[in-house]
């Protein structure tokens, strides 16, 4: 299995090597340069493959059910407000524990999780994060250890980092590009056919994005070549890096993104907007952590625990499509969609992929931001 | 002059007012504008840099300005702010002192429905202008560059970049223009035209007039007005956090929201970002004094006017000047509202045409009303524009109180006047910074019942520190008012205080309610100090949730900018009609 995808992953880099149509993708060293073993970049997609769904035998249940309502209920941290509010309408429902949470931007969130600790105000019972900043979640000290197989949670979603905390893997999403197909027919097939002169002034990247989805680039390609492809980019084709790209995406202003995320419904919906992929783009595992000071443990730990079924997992996909594909998403994402050219998140790449994340803003925009 | 004690006068309380009042304002603003310049001027030599203050595993020490000098890029961010700042404040300058020339000097027609017209735009906070900018000035599809195309086919896109400097400073300069207006036509109404009519009647044309009469007579209030816009304009936010990214410009608001936020993981660089900070408290402070210098120097040029002055004829040029001032409220009020509008009622924004006039609902107001954050950051945003002004307003005026009528010593009351004036060169991004590091510090002193962190007390107590606004009007209300009255109300046993409540306030009125009228509108503008300070975290307020809106949803987030610009047109009516119809 690992052979088969090391050799789709090759294989596929090296046919659109093969077929980049223009000169100016030939000015870089379009080779791959893996920075860990290619099975340590697809390590992560077995998250995809576990199909397992959450069991706790229910006498087991009502006792943490009745725990968690005694608390009073949980509040949690997330990137997008609306999968927080399914979310917690679903679970409201299922368990009578109120349930309330917010959702901060990607750039945002761990400096306020980070705050919210400093100030010695404990208020976010579970944060739900990627695996990336779920470690710098972890660095800081703020998550707890829990006993994730007893509460009948899969071994094998649950991960940690040494004795600092322990995360349940609840959704797998990924890095997208978007192109508006009104104003383009042929989208680049590989990330430095984005340097053709064809899609000069056309591009717009969301900053956060860019830097984080470069982690992963990086980890399959040399990293200088990629601050070198980059800076051409920006400077050259004009890409213009900005905190959000969806308006100019949608209006035809910049009818290329690069570097988005997900499947997002906003644009999808519209019909002419589509997604699509290069080799190298990131696979997210996002998880769950209860804070290591969470005023409701319990209820923390119940809520943790359902947000790892396959209920959970249907509800976050129905409001902003981002599931666990092993229970039955995988066939609504987009028909090219190919996880052999995706790098995954997994125990393997994630500390690797925040350096190279770092590496790649302070050398393509030196310091100065 | 000094106010008699009443001889009758036996209570503590009344024997030592002038320690009482003095104190009490002073001890105000320390706790208002005290902590954010205390903060960052310890924090910028806290070493490492992402140290909170006073904790004990980190030291003092210069590292965070050699940083700063050796790989933090300083010279283009000082450079880069220069140009936006100083550029836009050119531009608003040179258009404001035109309207306010035209509005007072000349005999232009429709005066009234022109200055609102130049005014409204004060209205709108800078965050929804923006959004509008982006829809407008988009190079390939944005409305106002399509409609430049037609008039001139040649061009093959743009031509104006909104993601450019030259864009930032369009639409940062733009936003100035009202306030320039109201502190020029403020100017020019205090400025007799005996020299103009002399200059006329000698036969010197109105051009002649103006360059050579006018505008030097006005030089300090030019001046004056300019350094003000050129403060505001180095501490803007919304332009730079919006607009630098894309203009590849490194502007002092955006640096400090990086250096805070970084998307690589790395701590928030409190040190780095006092560091400097302070380099732009030092220049911001500099051209403070130098305005408080030529605003002291301008009452050299004030000449009462004695009689009604006569008007400037037009002529030929009147269809011109209105031309051009309605091209202005179409820039800057019409067309962004209607694009927001027009968003509004689709799911994204699409280019307005007649087979996309079906598309139309009002569906984003529906989930808008929806979203569970919606009506608590209605009712946070009323919480804070009323309760953080009437702080500031009354700190405002027992501070003013104080120095203008001798209540503190000579010394007390200079210390009062400036810490109260100070504030106003504290740019937002700095203040906000200092306040984060204070309130993390004092929430973690607290016990756990007292709730600090992540409520209102500390956005209200933050939004607080722009006292200076408050006092400057206070200080001008005081100074006009003559003391007889204290004098008659005190020799009629009236003490202190009822003499403030019963006579002094009331004939103050249209001050303290001017003042927290307009420290409501910068409330509800305010972004700066909510998404620093609290991170994107609760609580949300109007501002915050229209920026994270804008991540995910234009429709919706257009949707909130023109309920947000609805409720502050009502809210202002409502003050109004409470403040000034009932005093008639």
């Amino acid at each position: 299995m690992l052979i088969l995808m090391s050799s789709a992953l090759l294989g596929c880099s090296d046919a659109q090597t093969d077929e980049a149509p223009s000169s100016t993708a030939s000015i870089f060293d379009t080779s791959i340069s893996p920075s860990l073993p290619i099975e340590s970049l697809n390590s992560g997609r077995t998250f995809s493959l576990l199909k397992a769904d959450w069991k706790l035998n229910p006498m087991r249940l009502n006792r943490l059910v009745k725990a968690a309502r005694l608390e009073g209920g949980i509040y949690w941290s997330g990137y997008n407000q609306v999968q927080i509010d399914a979310w917690c309408a679903a679970f409201t429902n299922e368990f009578d524990v109120p349930c309330s949470g917010r959702g901060v931007s990607a750039r945002q969130i761990i400096t306020s999780l980070a705050a919210e600790s400093d100030a010695k105000q404990p208020k976010t019972d579970v944060a739900y994060l990627s695996m990336s900043q779920m470690a710098q979640y972890f660095d800081k000290g703020l998550a707890s250890t829990t006993d994730w197989e007893s509460l009948g949670i899969n071994q094998s979603k649950i991960w940690s980092d040494g004795e600092r905390g322990n995360a349940v893997g609840v959704i797998l999403s990924q890095y997208t590009h978007f192109a508006n197909t009104n104003y383009i027919q042929e989208m680049p097939a590989t990330i430095f056919d984005w340097a053709d002169p064809q899609y000069k002034g056309l591009i717009c990247a969301p900053d956060f994005l860019l830097r984080a989805g470069n982690g992963f680039l990086g980890l399959l390609y040399d990293p200088e070549v990629m601050i070198q492809l980059h800076r051409h980019l920006i400077d050259e084709n004009d890409m213009l890096v900005t905190n959000d790209c969806d308006a100019l995406l949608v209006s035809g202003e910049r009818p290329l993104t690069y570097m988005g995320y997900g499947l997002p419904y906003n644009l999808l919906d519209t019909g002419y907007i589509e997604p699509f992929w290069n080799p190298g783009l990131g696979a997210n595992l996002f998880s769950h952590a209860i804070a290591a000071d969470a005023p409701h443990p319990n209820a923390a730990k119940l809520f943790t625990a359902w947000s790892s079924s396959q209920r959970a997992a249907d509800i976050s996909w129905q409001s902003i499509r981002q599931g666990w594909p092993a229970y039955g998403t995988l066939h609504e994402v987009a028909p090219h969609f190919d996880y052999d050219k995706m790098v995954f998140e997994s125990t393997d790449t994630y500390r690797l992929r925040s350096e190279r994340t770092r590496y790649f803003q302070e050398k393509l925009f030196e310091g100065k931001r | 002059m000094r106010i008699t004690l009443h001889k009758h006068a036996s209570s503590a309380w009344h024997r030592y007012h002038h320690v009482i009042y003095p104190v009490s304002a002073l001890l105000g603003i320390l706790l208002f504008v005290g902590p954010p310049l205390v903060f960052t001027f310890f924090s910028a030599f806290q070493v490492p840099p992402e140290s909170q203050l006073f904790i004990s595993d980190s030291s003092w020490g210069i590292t965070n300005f050699t940083n700063l000098y050796a790989e933090g890029a300083l010279h283009k961010t000082l450079l880069d702010t220069a140009i936006f700042a100083g550029a836009s404040t050119l531009l608003a300058t040179i258009i404001s002192i035109i309207f306010a020339w035209l509005v007072e000097r000349t005999d232009l027609r429709f005066k009234n429905i022109v200055v609102v017209g130049i005014i409204i735009p004060i209205l709108v906070p800078p965050v929804i202008t923006t959004i509008g900018w982006i829809l407008l000035l988009g190079e390939r599809t944005g409305m106002i560059n399509s409609l430049i195309r037609t008039v001139l086919p040649f061009l093959q896109s743009g031509p104006i970049d909104i993601f450019s400097m030259f864009g930032m400073i369009l639409a940062q300069g733009l936003s100035l223009v009202p306030l320039l207006f109201i502190f020029f036509i403020a100017a020019l109404r205090g400025l007799d035209n005996v020299l103009e009519e002399a200059a006329q009647a000698s036969g010197a044309n109105t051009r002649r007039i103006l360059f050579s009469i006018t505008l030097p007579l006005l030089r300090p209030h030019l001046l004056a007005g300019a350094l003000i816009a050129l403060i505001f304009s180095i501490e803007a936010f919304e332009v730079p956090l919006f607009l630098a990214l894309g203009a590849d410009a490194n502007i002092l608001a955006s640096r400090v929201f990086f250096a805070l936020n970084d998307a690589a993981g790395n701590a928030p660089e409190y040190g780095t970002v006092s560091a400097l900070g302070l380099h732009f408290l030092l220049i911001t402070s500099i051209l403070f004094y130098l305005y408080a210098q030529l605003v002291r120097k301008s009452y050299s040029y004030r000449m009462i006017p004695m009689r009604k002055s006569s008007l400037i004829r037009l002529g030929k040029w009147q269809l011109p000047a209105i031309a051009i001032i309605t091209l202005f409220f179409f820039v800057t009020v019409l067309l962004p509202f209607a694009v927001l509008i027009w968003t509004s009622l689709h799911d994204h924004y699409i280019q307005p045409s007649f087979s996309s006039l079906n598309l139309i609902s009002l569906d984003q107001y529906r989930n808008l009303l929806e979203d569970s954050r919606f009506l608590p950051a209605l009712t946070n945003t009323m919480i804070v524009v009323t309760v953080a002004p009437t702080l500031a307003v009354f700190i405002a005026v027992i501070t003013a109180w104080s120095t203008q009528r001798n209540l503190a010593t000579a010394k007390l009351a200079k210390l009062l006047d400036l810490l109260a004036s100070s504030s106003i060169a504290i740019p937002g991004v700095i203040a906000a910074n200092g306040l984060l590091l204070f309130y993390l510090r004092l929430n973690s002193l607290l016990p756990l019942w007292v709730p600090l962190w992540g409520t209102l007390v500390v956005l209200i107590f933050a939004y607080t520190y722009r006292i200076s606004i408050a006092y400057r009007i206070q200080k001008a209300g005081f100074a006009q008012l003559d003391t007889r009255l204290d004098e008659a109300a005190a020799t009629s046993g009236a003490g202190l205080w009822a003499t403030l409540r019963f006579i002094t306030l009331p004939l103050l009125k249209s001050n303290w309610a001017g003042a927290w009228v307009l420290l409501s509108l910068y409330s509800l503008k305010e972004l700066t100090l909510p998404l620093i300070i609290h991170s994107g975290g609760p609580p949300d307020l109007i501002s915050t949730l229209i920026w994270k809106l804008w991540g995910y949803d234009t429709g919706q987030a257009a949707a909130l900018a023109v309920i947000s610009i609805f409720f502050t047109a009502v809210f202002l009516l409502g003050i109004w009609k409470l403040i000034w119809k009932k005093s008639r």
